[in-house]
């Protein structure tokens, strides 16, 4: 009897034990179930809607808009959808963070995908780069609006071979140097975009005595860091990946933004600066200028600092800013009818109409990627959009010379879609900066993790 | 007989929950350990290859694995122990009357019913370089330094930090276990120790240890088990502290390595299962 009972506690503490380790691989709560894969066909025009004739199909959308008032605009834009596609019901699978949203995608690739799913240009890499999106599908929304987009946005969009696209673009965002022009003329400083101009401004404006910095950089262990050093390496014409699609870390010029970047750093807020930090101190004063993306507009307005902030683009032997298109995935795999359903649905969402509905869910921030929804009335039509008028030119400026690691000679290599999301580069820098290491180590150690990272 | 059949029926009324157990757990289980001998693509339409013992061999011969599992072994005998000796500190402290002891009581759990998310970022202000109340002290008020530490960024500093926030948000756990066993002890025990002349680390090791012993074995394991696999107050409050869970979920997630991921998760399994067996055979033999 006592053996028994030592052997059934043995058994449930084992099955105690193991089902905690599995925790760091968590089931997602609500995976949504999907039929098995099938051959691909077209979708009828969205114009005829045939309800009476249609099975009732449900698809899920999942995205990235966890606020309350998001889903709730989000919640708006599906209701028309049904009420003009009756058989069709979406479901919204909001999901937060970048680490989750990462985690949540892994874990539905394992089965059960959402049928469209917002993602940004690294995540569509991702989708590509392990055949979960639907080609096929996704060029043809996108070829039912031909030349509706901005060429920028299209370049940045294109796979590897410049035969289809690597999703729907529905919005932008840029990111590049903001800084406070009044401060800036006060000191009779040039605008912050060259490297010169950059460094000799944080050098003016550093004095950690009284807590004040030259620059608020990122260095987070996160994807902001890589975004922003980006900028610094495509300037000076360095890429993680050469024309071949392999690593290129460790060219001369990479290690000379490299070293440029840490030398910056030496006049930043020191630390881990993540998106928190970096905005806290240009809205708080502590810095004069810091590296962020257009979603810094609303809180400028509403802080009433609109006017005093000027935006400029790192710039050496070229300007480069990054940017990030916002794109609708259709998944790989879907029924008939939720494939045709996913197609419809993302057709609605880039109508001009619906498209200013998806932007102004957070103004400013998100920017059109097609010049008839940026001029379009109904979209202009928004306080936040209004207030940073003036700075119009810049922010389109930037989209023009949007460069990304991975986009070599024109061809956009998926492979940097698991670098970055492997976060090696950010680590890299980080370890750059807050940790003080050696740039030509780095870069080395940086090299051969992208080398591995690319051969798997 | 009678017996016999005590027992047929005993588990039969335990066999839903079996078999509740071996569905929702023993599946998952059994899959992950599939999985540990496949390299596992992410796209499930594409098939999996066996590796053989691919994945644990990788992850033995990787350096980061044991130093990830030595740092996970320091940071749970330091939580579990410090968690567990302040909670039944206090416990002890508070098993007497005493005027507002409902609201000390209230005040101790905060932490514990409080979401991590909240606490996790409040204590990431208080250690903010430019702002944090915790610098203020330390540099402007005290002038203990010259410039604001990077604390969170320091592997050390970030260690001791997470190590003091992890006892802090948990140790309220161990308090409610020892106050709800503490007050079940007969008081006449220690009316009879007080005859004896017995003092007070006597009382503590004689009457209230052997009386909590049961208890403390339960919050020991699951705390060790807990503290083993923690990974959102590590991973939210400091990248610097690489424990064995933030090694497996940059494997699984940042990597896409699921087969590794999976083998980690065995090796854990086995060492973390030996680990509580010898420690409930050889210190909790209260049976």
């Amino acid at each position: 009897m006592k053996k028994m009972k030592k052997t059934l506690a043995a058994i449930l503490a084992a099955a105690m034990t193991l089902s905690l380790a599995a925790c760091g691989g968590k089931e997602p709560e609500n995976v949504p179930k999907q039929d098995t894969p099938s051959a691909e066909s077209p979708t009828p025009a969205p114009s005829e809607p045939e309800n009476e004739e249609k099975n009732p199909v449900t698809i899920q959308f999942m995205h990235s808009m966890v606020q309350e008032e998001r889903q709730q605009a989000i919640q708006g834009l599906i209701d028309k959808f049904e009420e003009e596609y009756s058989w069709i019901t979406v479901e919204q699978v909001p999901t937060d963070g970048e680490s989750t949203y990462d985690t949540k995608l892994t874990a539905f690739a394992g089965g059960g995908m959402p049928a469209v799913i917002e993602v940004n240009q690294n995540r569509a890499k991702w989708l590509v780069g392990n055949e979960l999106a639907d080609l096929s599908a996704i060029r043809e929304v996108i070829e039912a609006k031909p030349g509706e987009y901005y060429d920028a946005i299209l370049k940045i969009n294109t796979t590897e071979d410049g035969q289809d696209f690597i999703g729907v673009p529905v919005g932008g965002w840029v990111q590049g140097i903001w800084y406070n022009k009044t401060a800036f003329d006060e000191k009779g400083l040039a605008a912050p975009d060259t490297w010169e101009n950059i460094l000799a401004a944080a050098k003016a404006f550093h004095d950690p005595d009284n807590k004040k910095y030259g620059i608020a950089l990122p260095t987070v262990d996160g994807a902001f860091s890589e975004q922003s050093f980006s900028q610094f390496a495509l300037s000076v014409g360095a890429n993680a990946l050469n024309a071949d699609g392999e690593a290129d870390f460790n060219s001369d010029k990479m290690i000379e933004a490299l070293t440029f970047y840490k030398e910056l750093y030496q006049y930043s807020i020191q630390g881990s600066n993540g998106t928190t930090e970096v905005k806290d101190a240009l809205l708080n004063g502590s810095v004069p200028m810091g590296i962020y993306s257009t979603y810094i507009l609303k809180d400028l307005i509403n802080e009433g600092m609109m006017d005093d902030f000027g935006f400029a683009l790192v710039t050496k032997e070229t300007s480069a800013s990054y940017g990030s298109v916002g794109m609708l995935s259709v998944s790989d795999g879907l029924s008939d009818e939720e494939r045709e359903a996913a197609i419809l649905f993302v057709k609605f969402l880039v109508e001009t109409e619906n498209n200013v509905a998806w932007l102004h869910m957070a103004p400013g921030g998100q920017q059109p990627v097609m010049p008839a929804v940026a001029s379009d009335p109904a979209y202009l039509d928004n306080e936040i959009i209004k207030g940073f008028e003036a700075l119009s030119p810049e922010i389109s400026a930037a989209f023009g010379s949007i460069s990304l690691f991975g986009i070599v000679d024109g061809r956009n290599f998926v492979s940097m879609g698991n670098v970055t999301s492997s976060n090696v580069i950010s680590r890299a820098i980080y370890d750059l900066t807050v940790n003080d290491k050696d740039p030509a180590e780095v870069a080395a150690e940086t090299q051969k993790q992208i080398e591995d990272l690319i051969s798997q | 007989m009678n017996r016999k059949k005590e027992m047929t029926a005993g588990f039969l009324f335990i066999a839903p929950s079996i078999l509740l157990i071996v569905l929702l757990i023993g599946y998952p289980m059994i899959y992950n350990f599939i999985i540990s001998f496949h390299k596992v693509p992410v796209n499930p339409k594409k098939p999996m290859q066996f590796v053989n013992f691919g994945n644990f061999t990788k992850t033995l011969a990787d350096p980061s694995f044991y130093k990830a599992l030595g740092v996970t072994v320091f940071f749970t005998l330091l939580v579990v122990f410090l968690s567990t000796a302040v909670g039944l500190a206090v416990a002890i402290l508070l098993n007497r009357r005493f005027f507002g002891k409902k609201i000390v009581k209230a005040l101790i759990l905060l932490p514990y019913i409080v979401p991590s998310v909240s606490l996790i970022f409040a204590w990431k202000y208080m250690f903010n370089n430019t702002y944090g109340i915790v610098n203020y002290l330390f540099v402007d008020v005290l002038g203990l330094f010259e410039r604001a530490p990077l604390w969170f960024d320091r592997p050390a500093s970030a260690f001791v930090l997470v190590t003091l926030f992890c006892v802090w948000k948990f140790f309220p756990y161990a308090f409610m276990s020892f106050y709800a066993i503490l007050q079940t002890i007969d008081r006449t025990l220690y009316e009879a120790a007080d005859v004896d002349g017995a003092n007070g680390w006597q009382k503590f090791k004689v009457i209230t240890l052997q009386e909590i012993k049961p208890v403390l074995a339960t919050v020991v394991t699951l705390r060790t088990i807990w503290v083993f696999y923690m990974y959102t107050e590590v991973a939210l409050l400091s990248g610097q502290v690489k424990t064995i869970s933030v090694y497996l979920y940059e494997n699984a997630f940042s990597m896409r390595d699921m087969g590794k991921a999976a083998a980690i998760s065995i090796l854990l399994f086995a060492i973390i299962f030996s680990f509580i067996m010898l420690v409930r055979k050889k210190v909790f033999k209260y049976e």
